[in-house]
C-alpha cells in the first residue's frame, strides 16, 4: 500500500522533471527560428520541383535541415551562455536559467549536426549533406564565434546562415543550384538586416550592456535606419528579379509587390521616426515576419 | 437547393443537426463548469471543432456525392494546406509578441 502511494507521489514529479528536461533540449534548438527555416526550405523544394516533390525526399530533407539548424543553434546557445545571462531577452534560455548543463548542450549540438549530415548523405544526396554541413559551420562558427562579437556587420554576413535552408531545400530536389535558388537565398540574406536591426534598435540597451557590437550600438540609430532602408530597396529589386528568373505566375508578382511595399513602408516610417521612439521599429519587426511567410507562400502558389 | 435525389437526406440533415448541437454544447459546458485544466480545455474544444467540421462536410455539404469526388478531395486538401499555413503562421507570428512589448 505504501509502495503504491510512493509511486503515485513520485510519478508526477518525475514526469514533470522529464518534460522539463525535454523542453530544455527542444528550446536550445531555437524552435521558433527553426520553424521559419524549415518552412523556407520546404518552399524552396516545391519551387525547385515546380510541383510537389516526393514525400520521402521532402521528409529526409526537412529532418536533416532541422537537425543542422537546431544543432548549430544549440552550439550558439552554448557559446553565448555568458552574454545570454546579461540580456533580458535571452536570460530565460535553458542554460542561463540553469535548466541544463552547458556541456550537455554542446554535445547535443555536435550530435545533431553529425546526424543531419549522415541523414542527408544517405537519404537525400551528397550536395545536400555538404550544404547542411556548411550551413551548420556558417552559423555555429563563422557567425556565432567569429562575427557576432566583433563587427557591426555581424548579422549582414550572418544572414547567409539563415538563408542556407533555401539551398538545402533546392539541392535536395535537383542535386544542383540554379540562379533561382541563389535569388531565393538573396531574399533571406537581404531581409535579415532590416529584420534584425528593427529588433536591435529597440533592444539597444540590452545589446550595449552585453557588449555586442550591433549596428545601432556602434553606428547609432540614424545610420542603422538608413542602412535598413538600403537593404530593403535591394530586397525589393531582388524579389522582382526573382519573378523573371523563377518564371512564376502573376500571383507571385502580386504577392511580391504587396509584401515588399508593406515592409518598405514600415522601414521608411522607421527612418522618419524620432530615434527615441520605437513604434515603427516594432512594426517593422512584426511586418518582417509576415513578409517571410507571405513571400514564400506566394512563391509556392506562383509555380502552379 | 432542390437536389433531392438522396432519399435519406432529411434524416441525414437531422442527424447532422443534432450532432452539431451536441458538439457545440460539450465545449460550452466544459468552459462554463471549469471541468478541465487550460491546455486540456483547449484541446477538447479543438477536437469538438474539427469533428463538427467533418460533420458539416458529410451531412450538409455532401462531400461524398457528385461524379468527381477526387476534385472535392483535392480542393479539401488544398484548403487544409491554406488553413494550416495561415493558422500555424499566425500562431508563429504571435509567438514573437513578447519581443515587441
Amino acid at each position: 500500500m505504501s509502495v503504491v502511494q510512493e509511486i503515485h507521489q513520485d510519478s508526477p514529479s518525475r514526469f514533470h522533471r522529464w518534460t522539463k528536461i525535454i523542453s530544455a533540449y527542444i528550446n536550445v534548438t531555437k524552435p521558433k527560428i527553426l520553424i521559419m527555416l524549415s518552412f523556407t526550405s520546404l518552399c524552396a523544394a516545391f519551387v525547385a520541383e515546380r510541383g510537389v516533390p516526393s514525400f520521402s525526399v521532402l521528409f529526409a530533407m526537412l529532418l536533416s535541415a532541422s537537425l543542422s539548424a537546431g544543432g548549430s543553434a544549440a552550439i550558439n546557445m552554448w557559446y553565448d551562455r555568458d552574454i545570454d545571462v546579461i540580456m533580458e531577452r535571452t536570460a530565460k534560455r535553458p542554460i542561463p536559467s540553469g535548466e541544463i548543463e552547458p556541456a550537455s548542450v554542446f554535445w547535443f549540438g555536435i550530435f545533431l549536426g553529425i546526424l543531419s549530415v549522415v541523414i542527408a548523405f544517405i537519404f537525400v544526396n551528397p550536395l545536400t549533406a555538404l550544404l547542411n554541413a556548411l550551413g551548420y559551420f556558417y552559423y555555429a562558427v563563422i557567425y556565432t564565434m567569429w562575427l557576432k562579437r566583433r563587427t557591426p556587420q555581424n548579422i549582414v554576413i550572418g544572414g547567409g546562415a539563415g538563408a542556407f535552408p533555401i539551398l538545402i531545400g533546392w539541392a535536395s530536389v535537383t542535386d544542383s543550384l540554379q540562379a533561382t535558388a541563389w535569388l531565393m537565398f538573396m531574399v533571406i540574406f537581404l531581409w535579415t538586416p532590416p529584420h534584425s536591426w528593427a529588433l536591435a534598435l529597440y533592444k539597444n540597451d540590452e545589446y550595449t550592456k552585453a557588449g555586442i557590437p550591433m549596428m545601432p550600438v556602434v553606428k547609432g540609430a540614424r545610420s542603422t535606419k538608413i542602412q535598413s532602408l538600403f537593404y530593403m530597396v535591394l530586397l525589393f529589386i531582388c524579389s522582382l528579379v526573382l519573378y523573371v528568373s523563377g518564371n512564376f505566375n502573376y500571383f507571385y508578382l502580386a504577392g511580391a509587390m504587396i509584401f515588399n511595399s508593406a515592409l518598405l513602408y514600415c522601414t521608411w516610417k522607421m527612418r522618419k521616426e524620432e530615434d527615441h521612439q520605437f513604434v515603427w521599429a516594432k512594426r517593422t519587426f512584426i511586418c518582417s515576419l509576415f513578409y517571410i511567410l507571405g513571400m514564400f507562400s506566394t512563391m509556392v502558389i506562383g509555380i502552379f | 437547393m432542390s437536389n433531392h435525389h438522396d432519399t435519406g437526406s432529411i434524416k441525414a440533415y437531422i442527424i447532422g443537426f443534432i450532432l452539431s448541437i451536441v458538439l457545440t454544447i460539450i465545449p460550452l459546458v466544459l468552459v462554463l463548469e471549469h471541468l478541465l485544466s487550460k491546455s486540456a480545455l483547449v484541446v477538447s474544444i479543438l477536437v469538438a471543432a474539427v469533428l463538427q467540421f467533418v460533420i458539416q462536410l458529410f451531412f450538409f455539404m455532401h462531400i461524398r456525392d457528385g461524379e468527381g469526388p477526387r476534385y472535392n478531395v483535392m480542393a479539401l486538401i488544398l484548403g487544409l494546406v491554406f488553413v494550416v499555413t495561415i493558422v500555424a503562421g499566425a500562431m508563429w507570428i504571435m509567438s514573437f509578441n513578447s519581443q515587441v512589448q
